[in-house]
């Protein structure tokens, strides 16, 4: 190992590192939206009621997600493919739906499990590493064929869980969905277009695919071990100006009285999430001690601008961050809005909190 | 003689000097002994007496007859013998005797002779040959010719080499004989001859015997040169040296420049194809590298321009990871500070670095791509015996150095240290974008160096370095590339190496290098962490030896043996291809616990053959072994280059041909994060090219290569992987002179990889099409200098990215990477950079001077890569460095 891991890896991180320092001296956006910036059909999160599931589990997944657009012409709905994408090979989702071979699945690795039998099928419920939409031709609208809705339950089969490498025994499932303001079809294959082409388009009804803003097809993962467990995060309060906000009577702020944006008021916001949030990673314990979850908060609003798009509530190492507070800068106009605060943990666990925002 | 004082004789009947030999003639008594044997009625009796017959007679005895006279043979014609040829090719440098026994008849014509004590090389057959041709005046007995039998010796003493050569400097682009400057050859006992040279340059020593000299070209106000040099017996050994002014001679209004710029080496031609040589003006003085000695070699033909000012080396189209760095053989961790910032061993201690871009000698192994080889000079030891030093400072770091004689003991010492305090500026900044930092990012590096010569032949250095970097920054927000939270950097290596060169015989020469040190990696983001503790031994050993007149060995030992513990808990590696996981990644890192140790023994032999004057070839093999492929690597490789022209302006074309094996990196085939079972990269090298002197200063080279890969490993898939690289390098060079140096370097070159025997190809990662480099740097006068670099550089390659996915569980858009990988080029680079010098010579030991080195004088926003929003609908370009100057001082007495 002449090129011993000192050479190689350090390579590596000393790049990352670098990558850290010019990330934080950078200047962001460099124009664009932030994404904290509401303005179009978007999908927040799918929260899982047990991130960590033991097999045989049922799971019921939650998602948040708003239809911001101005024009509506087709209002989007929430679609959930009805397939379990179970233990892809290397955990890598696109494999869930490439085409066997060519760098692709690799026969026994990833189940493609339909949910509807999924719930009664146990390891019998697989059907290998055929696609299930393979049969359908492209064109069709599956929209009348998916269930909808904002949340949508499947069954953990019973020998999810697999030995791993580097890792404790754990399964994962993959489950697909389609927030779409249009029609769901099967996109049409490039056979030269590489392992990760998306498999279904949202269109309009004229069959010419929608525009980024008028969809998103959502990737929900849930990790399957035997004796391990994750709580999501349990939010205290959402905070205006150090004060407790009231959920249902949400904020209420002054609009923005200067000419130029940057001269507006700032608001502090900041969330507060328990302490018991944040759990024992119980896989790691290092020689220097235990290391517990890394928990953030992902801010979004229709109205307005933080001046950032997510914060650092609990370091794995350090605790709970003492400053993580956003500001937040009102509109000039007098308008009423969201904003959603959505709390992730690093495995998988999320929780949300929804106000709404009167600007006055 | 000795035997002739043995047996009691002294004196002798003649001695005859040849030409090349010298023939002596055995004492007269022996003589007498040897006709007694060969008389019919004599016998010849130890110690020369003559015993009478035997009597049957009792009457009492008759007086005894007269003994009788006999007369010694006499040389009367001898032509010598000629020293033989063979001896010459065994390169015999002492003096040899052969002893013969001659049957002459009583003509005093040789009929006989036979070797009674051998010689070998040749000498036998000579002195044979000789004898045959002696002639003689007969033996006699009382006055009448008779046979004889007779010893004769003859000694061969090697044949008086000589140097003859020119002595020149230049004057207006044109040679200029130095007439009156001193040549002197010692020799290793010390002893030396000299002479001067004449009206047109011209010198010559004669009658030198065969060894090992060291040939010393001096003339006042010029800069004394310096080589070794090894005459076989009767050969001539031809010089042709120009001599650079000194600045010290020039007008005043010259004084206080730097005069130790000219760099002296050796005229063995090297073992690779290529070997490109930096000298230490140009390693100090390109513009855009702040000086920094390293960076100086990615302005070199074949050199890729890496990512605004990372130190990766890309040469010829082959990763970084294909290129080894070497301090004097050592290999080394890590060059740069925090991968690019300046280079961990300060260029004041550099006396040179060798590049070779491909088609390396058997010395080198273990990578598929190229190799650069730091060499640190010993302490410098002025006239004045005292210690010198330098402190220099600019906005990154700062730094010494003092090196001279350690007292009376005859050691030198070099020591040095130097301090970054980026710190200083950097936390501010960061605090103000919103991070806590513990430790800004800071870095140290040390060197500390004893030297000793013992005598001419032997040498023994110790030489201690090593570097630290370290930072901590609390980041409280979190972006799509999953950075966020406590962020640990700490890197450190040390090395303790220990060198000796040894001259064993005249054609003999041992260098021995050991080093052993610690690399240690504490590095932690989030969750994910990775500490590593090794100790690496790499002990090397090589002895070259002179074999023939022409032939020459090299054979060496390569041991790397690195003990170590890791301790990792680490995203998986990703495919090529594959997009960011996402905030703190979406799968469950990998964890490994290990103690190991890593075993890479190497063996290679390599023999240097130059047939006939104007020809080298270097056929070699290197034989590698690796503890984690359970194989052993064969890879033959062959070098030739041929003079057309050996004599100013000197033609060579060169040619090289080698297969070249890299063993998997630790992660690609280990348990947890690779694929268990692979074998080595293989890599294919072909190269050919031609290098042509235009004047005594500006010479250019044009080379070709290809380099096939095989057996390529991917990430986590194995060794599925293909590629090649190819094009054309051209370099036209300025050799540094008492003004001026400069080089214009432009490369052609595509480099293309398969990540499967299904996958489509694609261009390499860093593959840059057109590389164009102009450097000048020109001495003003007054201690002012000015420089300046151009480089026009293709575009680099990008994947595009778009709108994909998005993962609802950790709330990030997952992009759709564009297929195949690397499919669309940034505009082309374009940039110059401007350096600005100035020297003061305060004193008559000391000088200060100043720099200014601008990077991006005019302010060209090169596109370095594509920045896009958070859900990759859109895009824009992101641009590198601007207009950036730099500022350092530096004072030295």
């Amino acid at each position: 190992m002449k090129r011993s891991f000192s050479l190689s890896v350090l390579r590596v991180l000393i790049v990352l590192a670098l990558f850290v320092i010019a990330a934080l001296v950078a200047c962001g956006g460099e124009g664009f939206d932030p994404a904290s910036k509401v303005d179009s059909v978007r999908l927040f999160v799918v929260r899982a009621d047990k991130p960590y599931a033991k097999p045989g589990d049922t799971v019921t997944l939650e998602a948040l997600f708003t239809d911001a657009r101005k024009d509506r012409p087709r209002a989007a709905k929430m679609y959930w493919i009805p397939v379990l994408c179970l233990n892809p090979q290397d955990d890598l989702y696109y494999l869930c739906f490439a085409p066997p071979g060519d760098g692709g699945r690799q026969a026994g690795d990833t189940q493609l499990v339909p949910i509807g039998a999924a719930a009664d099928a146990g390891s019998d419920g697989g059907i290998g590493g055929s696609n299930p939409f393979a049969s359908i031709p492209t064109g069709i609208d599956l929209a009348p064929f998916l269930p909808q809705g904002n949340t949508f339950s499947f069954r953990i089969p019973d020998d999810a869980v697999k030995p791993r490498k580097g890792s404790e025994p754990y399964g994962l499932a993959i489950v697909f969905n389609i927030l779409c303001a249009g029609r769901v079809e099967l996109a049409e294959r490039d056979p030269s277009g590489g392992v990760q082409q998306v498999p279904v388009l949202c269109v309009g009804e004229d069959g010419v695919p929608l525009p980024a803003s008028d969809y998103v097809i959502g990737i929900s993962r849930v990790y399957a071990y035997p004796d391990r467990v994750n709580m999501n995060p349990v939010i205290e309060a959402l905070t205006f100006e150090d004060k407790d906000v009231a959920p249902a009577l949400g904020i209420t702020i002054e609009k923005c009285l200067t000419e130029k944006e940057r001269d507006c008021k700032e608001n502090k916001i900041d969330i507060r999430v328990s302490d018991a949030s944040w759990e024992l990673n119980p896989s790691e314990v290092t020689r220097d001690g235990e290391i517990r979850e890394q928990i953030w908060v992902d801010w979004y609003s229709d109205l307005g601008k933080f001046d950032g798009d997510a914060r650092l509530l609990f370091d794995a190492r350090q605790g709970r961050i003492s400053d993580s507070e956003v500001t937040f800068r009102a509109p000039k106009n007098p308008t009423d809005g969201t904003l959603w605060a959505v709390v992730h943990d690093n495995r998988g666990g999320a929780a949300w909190i929804t106000v709404p925002l009167h600007v006055r | 003689m000795t035997l002739a004082r043995e047996l009691g004789f002294s004196g002798s009947i003649g001695r005859v000097v040849a030409s090349r030999s010298l023939k002596v003639s055995l004492p007269a008594a022996l003589i007498a002994a040897a006709i007694a044997l060969s008389a019919p009625d004599v016998r010849a009796q130890p110690g020369g007496s003559v015993a009478k017959p035997p009597s049957a007679a009792d009457a009492p005895p008759p007086a005894p007859p007269p003994p009788p006279i006999i007369t010694m043979p006499v040389v009367k014609k001898d032509e010598g013998a000629s020293y033989p040829a063979q001896a010459i090719a065994d390169k015999v440098k002492d003096p040899a005797t052969v002893e013969l026994v001659l049957e002459l008849d009583a003509t005093g014509l040789v009929t006989k002779a036979t070797v009674d004590k051998s010689a070998g090389h040749g000498f036998d057959e000579a002195a044979i040959e000789a004898a045959k041709k002696l002639e003689f005046e007969p033996a006699r007995r009382n006055g009448q010719p008779i046979a004889a039998k007779i010893r004769h010796k003859y000694v061969f003493n090697p044949p008086a080499s000589r140097v003859v050569g020119r002595v020149a400097t230049e004057r207006g682009g044109k040679d200029a004989p130095l007439a009156g400057a001193t040549i002197t050859v010692t020799a290793a006992d010390g002893t030396a001859l000299r002479t001067t040279a004449a009206e047109d340059g011209s010198f010559h020593l004669d009658d030198l015997p065969a060894g090992t000299y060291r040939i010393t070209l001096a003339a006042g106000g010029y800069v004394e040169q310096s080589y070794d040099e090894t005459l076989d017996p009767g050969q001539e050994a031809k010089v042709a040296v120009r001599l650079a002014r000194e600045v010290a001679v020039l007008p005043p209004s010259e004084k206080g420049e730097d005069v130790e710029e000219v760099e002296i080496r050796g005229t063995r031609p090297p073992r690779e194809v290529t070997k490109r040589t930096l000298e230490q003006r140009e390693l100090s003085r390109i513009p855009g590298t702040n000086g920094d000695a390293l960076r100086a070699i990615q302005n070199l033909p074949g050199v890729a321009r890496p990512p605004a000012i990372a130190g990766l080396l890309i040469v010829r189209g082959a990763s970084p990871n294909e290129t080894n760095i070497y301090v004097d053989g050592t290999l080394v961790p890590i060059v740069y500070h925090f991968g690019g910032l300046s280079s961990v061993i300060p260029t004041e201690m550099l006396e040179k670095i060798d590049f070779y871009p491909g088609n390396f000698s058997t010395y080198y192994g273990r990578v598929t791509g190229a190799i650069v080889d730091v060499g640190v000079h010993d302490p410098k030891v002025r006239k004045d015996k005292k210690i010198h030093g330098l402190a220099q400072a600019d906005l990154i770091d700062a730094r010494v150095l003092a090196e001279g004689p350690l007292f009376e003991t005859g050691w030198n010492f070099a020591v040095a240290g130097r301090r970054s305090y980026v710190d200083l500026w950097l936390k501010p900044v960061l605090e103000q974008a919103g991070a806590g930092v513990t430790t800004a990012p800071v870095y140290y590096d040390y060197q500390l160096m004893l030297q000793r010569d013992f005598d001419k032949k032997n040498s023994l250095r110790l030489f201690f370095f090593g570097s630290d970097d370290r930072l901590q920054i609390l980041t409280r927000t979190v972006n799509s590339s999953g950075v966020g939270g406590d962020i640990t950097l700490g890197t450190a290596f040390y090395r303790f190496q220990a060198r000796y060169i040894g001259k064993l015989s005249e054609d003999t020469e041992l260098r021995v290098t050991a080093a052993i040190g610690k690399d240690a990696i504490d590095f932690s983001l989030g969750d994910i962490f990775f500490v590593l503790s090794s100790y690496p031994i790499n002990p090397r050993a090589e002895i070259s030896q002179r074999l023939a007149a022409g032939v020459r060995n090299n054979f060496g030992l390569d041991v790397f043996y690195a003990p170590y513990t890791v301790d990792a808990r680490l995203p998986p590696p990703p495919r090529p291809g594959q997009p960011p996981p996402g905030p703190f990644g979406s799968q469950p890192p990998l964890a490994l616990t290990d103690s190991d140790a890593v075993y890479r023994p190497a063996l290679y032999d390599d023999v240097e053959l130059t047939p006939w004057a104007g020809t080298r070839l270097v056929p070699g093999v290197r034989l590698d072994y690796a503890k984690d492929t359970r194989a052993w690597d064969v890879q033959p490789r062959l070098v030739v280059r041929q003079d057309l022209h050996r004599t100013f302006p000197r033609t060579t074309l060169k040619g090289g041909i080698g297969r070249f094996a890299q063993p998997p990196q630790p992660q690609e085939t280990n348990r947890v994060f690779g694929v268990p079972g692979l074998v080595s990269n293989i890599a294919n090298h072909y190269g050919a090219g031609v290098e042509q002197e235009l004047t005594r200063q500006v010479e250019v080279s044009v080379e070709g290569f290809f380099r096939q890969y095989d057996r390529r490993v991917v990430q986590r898939l194995g060794n599925v992987g293909e590629g090649r690289a190819f094009g054309i390098e051209t370099l036209l060079r300025y050799k540094p002179d008492e003004r001026f140096f400069g080089f214009l370097a432009y490369t052609l070159s595509r480099s293309v990889r398969k990540d499967g025997p299904d996958q489509p190809e694609r261009l390499f990662n860093f593959d840059q099409t057109h590389i164009l480099t102009a450097v000048g740097s020109y001495r003003l006068g007054n201690g002012w200098e000015i420089g300046g670099r151009f480089r026009y550089v293709s575009g680099s390659l990008n994947t595009p990215q778009t709108y994909g996915f998005y993962d609802a569980t950790v709330g990030s858009y997952i992009p759709l990477a564009g297929f195949p990988p690397t499919s669309h080029r940034n505009p082309p680079f374009h940039q110059l950079d401007v350096r600005i010098d100035k020297t003061w010579q305060v004193g008559p030991n000391v000088k200060i001077a100043a720099y200014l080195d601008i990077y991006n004088a005019y302010n060209q926003a090169n596109i370095e890569g594509v920045s896009y929003n958070y859900n990759y609908t859109l895009s824009t370009n992101a641009s590198g460095i601007p207009f950036l100057p730099s500022i350092g001082i530096r004072g030295e007495l």
